[in-house]
Formats: C-alpha cells, structure tokens, sequence
C-alpha cells in the first residue's frame, strides 16, 4: 500500500501533514486535527476556520494545494469488492469514488453512468460534511473509469451467478441435514453416583 | 442440542450446534477449555495429555452415547469465504475446497478434510462425508472457478488504473 507523506518544513509556525496511500489523503495539522483533502482547499479553510484555529493561511493553503494536485494528476486506486452485497467500488486516493452495484445490473442495465459521489466519506470522523468536487473532476473520473465498465459488468453477472451457486450449496448442506435441529432443549444424563 | 452429565464438581456439558459439538468438560469445578472431538477417543486421549484427566467409565459411555446420537443424523452447515467454500458437520468433521489463488500449487478442487484439534481417526466418517458431498462437487468446481474469473476481472481493473 503506497503511502506518502508531504510535511510544511518550509514554515516554521504552522506544522501541515499531507498523507496519502491507496485509499485516501488526509491533512493534518499540529494539534491533531485531521481533515481529508477537498477538491476546494480555500472553501474548506474558510469554513473551518483554519487562519483562527491553525494560523493556516494562503501561501500555506497553496502549499497544501500544490501537493494536492501532484495527487491529483495522479491519483492511485483501491479497487474493493464486497463479498455481502456483491458491489464493486473504485477508491481514489483523492477521496472520491464509484460504485459499480448488482442493483444497477438488474434494474437498468446500461445505467452503469451513474453518478460519481462527490465525497464518499459522509459520516467519517475526520470531516462533517461531504466534499465539493468540480464538474469536471467528476467527468475527468467518469472517463477514466469508462473502459472497465464491461470487466466490472461481466464480474457482477459472474457474481450473482456465484451467489446462486452459494445459496443452491447451502440448500444440499440444509437437505443432507434433514431437518436441523437447533432447539436447546436440556437433556440430562445420569448422575454418576 | 444440549446434554448434560454430572454435577458442577465433575460435569460434562456436550453442546451439539449447526455446525459443530464442543464438550465441555468440568474438572473439580475447573472448567477445561472446550474440546470439539469428533471420537471420545481423542477426547480421552487429550484430557489425558493435556489436564491429566482420567475420563471415567460411566463418563465414557454417556459421551459415546451422546456422539454417537449426533452422528447417526448429523447436521451440515455450509461456510464461504473469499476463497474457499466448506461443509461442516456437528460431528465436527469438515470439508473444504479452496481455489487455486489460495493454493497456487494444488488444482482448483483442492481438498481439505479433517477435524479439529486432530485428525479424522473414524476413516470411514470421512468415506461417508464425502460420499455425500461428492455428486455435489461440481457445483462447488463452478464456484471456485467463478470466484477465481472475478479476482481476475478485479486484479486487471486495479491493475491497469494504477498503471502497473
């Protein structure tokens, strides 16, 4: 797993951490706070309040987005399968990503366009709210992930093809059980006196 | 399933599940850890061994009786993970099959059986466990080969977007 960390040495007062690996980049500043990397560093500074919170001004800000885009115009993927819902999602490391889903598949089949969400990240501690990704940043991922649509379609149709294999699997373990038995009677043998 | 034998001085408890039976086995009010044998002769074997436990006669019988109950019917459980498949019985005997990923050196209907904490020592359990398996075999050759086509399809996506 790729892990790379960019450190602000440039400026003695305020301490910025940029880490990133497969899965995301965080920004983390002297006192621990930890924020993942939005498309918008001056927005998220802004409504943070970094200046107040962290001495975090522009020329620091455009450290951050500097580094930010070296990510960017790079970005890594993890590619994650769930073995439950039979989904696959695209992670970037600049914290978006896409979902390919059964749902799509047998719902509506050419739909596999659907949109990027902007932040999948909604409910992790490090920041509250969702991140604002530009137009094209969405378009710019869309494209990149068009030529694996029918690899991520032929492995969802192999993959509910494995989960009814799965299901007619435990059928013959239930139908070679008979009828399990699984209740907790108590049965008391003799006492050995 | 839950049988009971003895006291709370010198107590057996034998918990028949889905998928596997534990003998608890309670030693001068110590409980021992749990045993999964599938034979009272294992279980003897590693009282004896490992607590220095002597199983009485009467103790003997009682759990003889009680295995030999759920081995007549025993249930199966079937169990999947990212690459193997299993079928698991409450006698404590298990099968699995793992895919070729997972074993790069066997083929693909790679099979595993045994018990735990010890060898299948009744073979013909095992004669008779896979004979129900076995007309069931394909099935589980498509599974795994299936599974293996999507880590494949996963691994060229991954691959190729991280350009290596």
């Amino acid at each position: 797993m790729l892990e790379h960390e960019y450190h602000l040495s440039e400026y003695p007062r305020p301490y910025i951490k940029i880490q990133t690996n497969h899965i995301r980049t965080i920004i983390e500043f002297q006192d621990g706070s930890k924020y993942l990397a939005h498309f918008n560093m001056p927005e998220l500074a802004k409504k943070e309040n970094w200046l107040e919170k962290f001495g975090v001004a522009d020329p620091e800000i455009r450290w951050i987005e500097e580094k930010l885009e070296k990510i960017r115009s790079r970005p890594k993927f993890l590619v994650q399968t769930d073995e439950i819902q039979d989904g696959i999602t695209l992670i970037r490391n600049d914290n978006i990503f896409f979902c390919f889903s059964e749902m799509i598949i047998s719902t509506i089949p050419s739909a596999f366009n659907l949109e990027v969400d902007p932040m999948g990240y909604e409910g992790n501690p490090f920041i509250p709210n969702k991140s604002p990704v530009s137009g094209n940043q969405l378009d710019a991922f869309r494209q990149q992930i068009q030529p694996f649509i029918p690899v991520a379609y032929s492995y969802l149709c192999l993959s509910r093809q494995i989960r009814e294999i799965r299901r007619d699997l435990s059928t013959v373990a239930w139908k070679l059980s008979g009828s399990p038995d699984i209740d907790t009677r108590v049965r008391r043998g003799i006492r050995p006196h | 399933m839950i049988y009971k034998f003895g006291d709370d001085e010198r107590g057996i408890t034998i918990c028949a599940g889905t998928g596997s039976t534990i003998v608890n086995f309670r030693n001068e009010g110590n409980n021992i850890p749990t045993k999964m044998p599938h034979s009272v002769d294992v279980l003897r074997d590693s009282l004896e061994d490992r607590f220095q436990i002597q199983m009485r006669p009467d103790e003997e019988k009682w759990i003889r009786s009680v295995l030999d109950e759920i081995r007549e019917n025993p249930t199966i459980r079937f169990v999947y993970q990212t690459d193997y498949v299993a079928f698991m019985r409450n006698d404590n005997l298990f099968l699995s099959y793992y895919t070729s990923s997972a074993n790069p050196e066997s083929p693909l209907l790679f099979e595993n059986s045994g018990s735990y904490n010890s060898d299948i020592k009744i073979p013909e359990l095992k004669q008779q466990f896979v004979k129900q398996i076995e007309q069931h075999l394909p099935m589980v050759q498509q599974w795994l080969a299936g599974k293996e086509m999507c880590r494949d399809a996963i691994s060229k996506i991954s691959d190729t977007l991280n350009g290596e």
